[in-house]
């Protein structure tokens, strides 16, 4: 029951993705994504490493050369131009047309950096078109790892990939008209793309209705929804699966024991005759005593090497018969224990941790949906801080019709406080708990104190009267 | 760049919901975050338990409250080193309800003699999403347990008998020593100086030849163990030291003694501080006294066996049979004074001493340098052995240099012999 409310939550985080995806398609224009950027890129990655490579065989091969004519200048016959021109040749003519250059076969060796710095321009001139294509490849690898694995982790790499695409082309805005409050311009900034769609920018409107249905809200509720159902799978997992998996181990295990124990003594008696059969083969006496060390002085070394040996032939063995003696040892004990302890099996499994279903699905739902509906209200009163200021707490026109109230700082004067009221809250919940806690200690000790000397006051009372007793006793005889 | 930020609503309106989600859930937390209200207990199926048996844990919690705890993890600690965890898991993730009461056990063998604390427990309770935790040690969850030696030696001979058990497993043969004893050992030709009452008059006009009756000698002897429980004992792999070894003998050798209806004590030694004696007694039940009184001791300090040898001689001086078990590893002056303080009092001693090399060449795979050394250290011990055994030796006192394949069946043997030959008594 427990796999198939897992089951049913990992496909709905998989259609909220596919929403959240929707709903990205509505704010994102990917036609003017350049798909071919990519090849560029790649090629002039080619490029690049077909250029370095070329020069340094080009160095190696003039390094070599020098050597050779340090070394054979003397020699009558010898001419240096012969090795220059025997290079030339190799490289100009051979190597050249091994290397497919795009400008063309190198000359001469101070082409190369010229020549790298084109490639490098004609990557970044596509890197901003290939950093979506690889975040959106991220994106899709991200999600299928999370829906193979339940690790939240993969989660935050699919929100991250998707925000970064949104963040990429914004930052650039930003940048651009940064840059305009200069009067600077960049060509090659203000020749990027942007494939927001003005919404992105848009404030949402007063009307929460309106603010729900807009797209921006709705895309980050999904991207929250879409996380929080990953983190409320991991935590049903955590809780659930483990003591699934282990009840399944743990009769294996017993299974697995019963049949080995039943096999033990025929185990220990092979184990035993290979042992013998190794020792006779090495020639290893039955028994090493140290009597036979001590007396035999000439024979000292090879008999400390013969000891060595048993001892590591007779490891294996102590380890295989002691291990086969512990397996039926345990075997016994747990047929034992199973007896004795009716609850044994159980408690062995854990069986009475398996949360049951029913809980687990009301439990999830309430406090998902308490969440979701909290942060929509939080979020709504954050972002409108003028309607709250204004309409709700109704502050003077001093405040209300300030200059601050239309700066997008506004925002911090509610955000901070609302954000410091639930630690807030917190700690002094934990506070009065505490104190709570010490008294009701300091209570129960002082109690516990009185019965103590309560008691021995009742035992002295009980033994005087005793001897009273004792005493009159004695008085009434005499 | 902070400022575009706040430009844009979707990249703030997704900030807020992030930062809240962390956060929003604090205030239930806590409120909810009753710790006292869960009661966690362990129960051990035993406080003592034998080196070689297995030992089953179980962990109730218990959720005395009102609140639900969504995600907790209970851990029950406990030493890799002593324990080994054979079967399930000494921990546990899971969420428990109002009023509910989960169970979980686990099996552990343990591996080292000796008492050790076990635990504790530590609870760690988190929310569902796990923003937020709190971790307690249970109080009071620190339990001791008490390992006794492997229980294994002793096992064979009640299976199967004292007698049948030492010549199986131990090697130990019945020798036909001459005695006055009680009981009944066999038959044999008549032989010149044997008393006419011990011929069995039917069994002769069987065979017509006199044949004669043997005995056992019976008598109860005090059987005193002295155990060298010096750090240089502590050799050799951690579950199987000279000392682990000495105390199996202690323990299969008191048996064998109470069995037979010997007075048995124990006296364990190192330094001053470190004496410990057990007075000798008799009775089935003194054997696991015995066992409580070894199991707590490890070896510690330098061995100084005439101070020891002087401490027991002022405590106990009744003629017994004495058994020293140690490694030698003192100085032979030492050694020789503590023997004759020993033989001084008229007790019948046999030293019996583990041959260190032996028991510490644990580590299969030496290098050439390594077995070069163990070679070196072997043969310098031996040497050391010799002097000692010869010094000994004028004084009537034999040492038998055991390793770890022969010092049960030499201790017997040496018992056995001890007792047909009437010695202590």
């Amino acid at each position: 029951m427990v796999r198939w409310y897992l089951t049913t939550l990992k496909v709905a985080n998989i259609l909220v993705f596919f929403w959240i995806l929707a709903i990205f398609n509505t704010i994102f224009d990917q036609s003017l994504i350049d798909f071919a950027a990519v090849i560029n890129v790649i090629t002039s990655l080619k490029n690049i490493v077909s250029y370095l490579i070329f020069g340094l065989l080009y160095l190696v091969a003039i390094g070599l050369s020098m050597m050779v004519i340090f070394l054979f200048l003397w020699h009558v016959y010898f001419d240096p131009s012969f090795m220059r021109n025997f290079l030339d040749n190799l490289f100009k003519g051979l190597l050249n047309s091994w290397f497919a250059f795009p400008e063309g076969p190198i000359e001469s060796l101070g082409q190369i950096p010229s020549r790298l710095l084109n490639q490098i321009e004609l990557i970044t001139d596509d890197i901003y078109n290939v950093s979506f294509q690889i975040l959106f490849l991220l994106l899709i690898i991200n999600f299928i790892r999370s829906t193979l694995q339940t690790n939240p982790k993969y989660n935050f790499w699919v929100v991250g990939c998707l925000v970064g695409m949104i963040i990429i082309p914004l930052f650039f805005e930003g940048l651009i008209n940064m840059l305009d409050l200069f009067n600077i311009s960049i060509e090659y900034l203000d020749d990027l793309p942007n494939p927001l769609f003005p919404s992105i920018l848009e404030s949402p409107v007063n009307d929460f209705i309106s603010f729900i249905l807009s797209s921006i809200s709705q895309l980050a509720l999904a991207l929250y929804i879409y996380l929080d159902l990953s983190f409320q799978i991991n935590y049903i997992n955590l809780i659930s699966m483990p003591s699934l998996e282990r009840s399944e181990r743990l009769e294996s295990q017993l299974e697995v024991l019963n049949k080995e124990a039943l096999e033990i003594t025929t185990n220990i008696d092979q184990i035993k005759e290979e042992s013998k059969k190794k020792k006779e083969e090495l020639g290893i006496e039955k028994e090493v005593k140290i009597s036979k060390f001590l007396g035999k002085k000439e024979q000292k070394f090879s008999y400390v090497k013969e000891m060595i040996l048993k001892k590591k032939l007779e490891e294996e063995e102590k380890k295989l018969i002691s291990a086969a003696h512990d397996t039926r040892r345990l075997g016994s004990y747990i047929e034992r224990l199973f007896i004795e302890d009716s609850e044994a099996r159980d408690t062995l499994t854990a069986t009475s941790s398996a949360p049951r279903p029913s809980k687990l699905i009301v439990s999830t739902l309430t406090s998902f949906l308490i969440r979701v509906i909290a942060l929509i209200f939080i979020g709504f009163i954050i972002l409108h801080t003028s309607w709250l200021i204004i309409s709700v707490l109704n502050l003077p026109e001093a405040i209300s019709g300030s200059v601050a109230m239309f700066s997008p700082e506004i925002i911090l004067v509610v955000m901070l406080p609302i954000i410091l009221l639930f630690p807030l809250s917190a700690q002094i919940i934990s506070y009065v708990k505490k104190r709570a806690l010490i008294s009701q200690l300091k209570e129960e000790r002082e109690i516990k104190e009185i019965e103590a000397t309560v008691g021995d006051y009742l035992v002295s009372t009980e033994q005087q009267k005793s001897e009273i007793v004792e005493e009159e006793g004695e008085v009434s005889i005499t | 760049m902070a400022g575009f930020a706040f430009v844009n609503f979707f990249l703030l309106y997704l900030a807020i919901i992030l930062l809240f989600s962390t956060i929003i859930s604090l205030p239930s937390f806590h409120l909810g975050l009753n710790l006292e209200d869960l009661k966690v207990t362990r129960k051990l199926e035993k406080n003592k338990v034998f080196k070689d048996d297995f030992v089953h844990v179980k962990v109730i919690i218990e959720n005395l409250g009102k609140n639900k705890f969504e995600f907790i993890e209970v851990r029950d600690y406990y030493n890799p080193t002593l324990f080994r965890l054979v079967l399930g898991e000494n921990h546990i993730l899971t969420r428990i309800d109002p009023k509910e009461t989960i169970k979980f056990s686990y099996i552990l063998q343990p591996r080292v003699r000796g008492e050790y604390p076990f635990g504790p427990l530590s609870v760690v309770v988190k929310d569902r999403l796990g923003f937020n935790s709190e971790e307690r040690i249970v109080p009071k969850s620190v339990t001791k347990i008490l390992i006794y030696p492997p229980y294994e030696d002793i096992k064979r001979i009640e299976i199967l008998g004292s007698k049948r058990s030492l010549s199986l497993n131990y090697g130990v043969q019945r020798s036909k020593m001459k005695g006055l004893g009680a009981e009944f050992y066999g038959m044999r030709k008549y032989a010149f100086g044997d008393q006419f009452r011990l011929i069995d008059w039917k069994a002769s006009a069987r065979h017509q030849k006199l044949i004669v009756k043997e005995f056992e000698s019976e008598r109860d002897i005090t059987v005193l163990i002295m155990v060298d429980c010096g750090e240089s004992m502590a050799g050799g792999s951690i579950e199987n030291t000279k000392f682990e070894y000495a105390i199996r003998a202690t323990m299969l050798l008191t048996k064998i003694s109470l069995t037979r209806r010997d007075s048995v004590g124990v006296f364990l030694f190192s330094d001053k501080k470190n004496y410990h004696f057990k007075e000798p007694n008799s009775g089935s039940d003194h054997f696991y006294r015995v066992l409580d009184f070894v199991a707590k001791v490890k070896p510690s300090g330098k061995s100084k066996l005439e101070e020891a040898m002087d401490f027991i001689n002022q405590r106990f001086q009744k003629r017994s049979l004495v058994f020293l078990i140690t490694d030698l590893e003192q100085t032979s002056d030492d050694i020789i004074k503590g023997i004759k303080k020993i033989v001084m009092w008229k007790h019948s001693l046999v030293v019996i001493s583990p041959f260190s090399p032996w028991f510490e060449i644990h580590e299969v795979d030496l290098s050439p340098s390594d077995k070069a050394l163990a070679e070196a250290i072997s043969e310098e011990m031996m040497e050391q052995v010799l002097k000692i055994r010869h010094s000994a030796r004028t004084l009537g006192v034999p040492i038998i240099s055991v390793g770890p394949d022969d010092m049960m069946s030499q201790i017997l043997a040496q018992y056995l012999e001890a007792k047909k030959k009437g010695k202590a008594y």
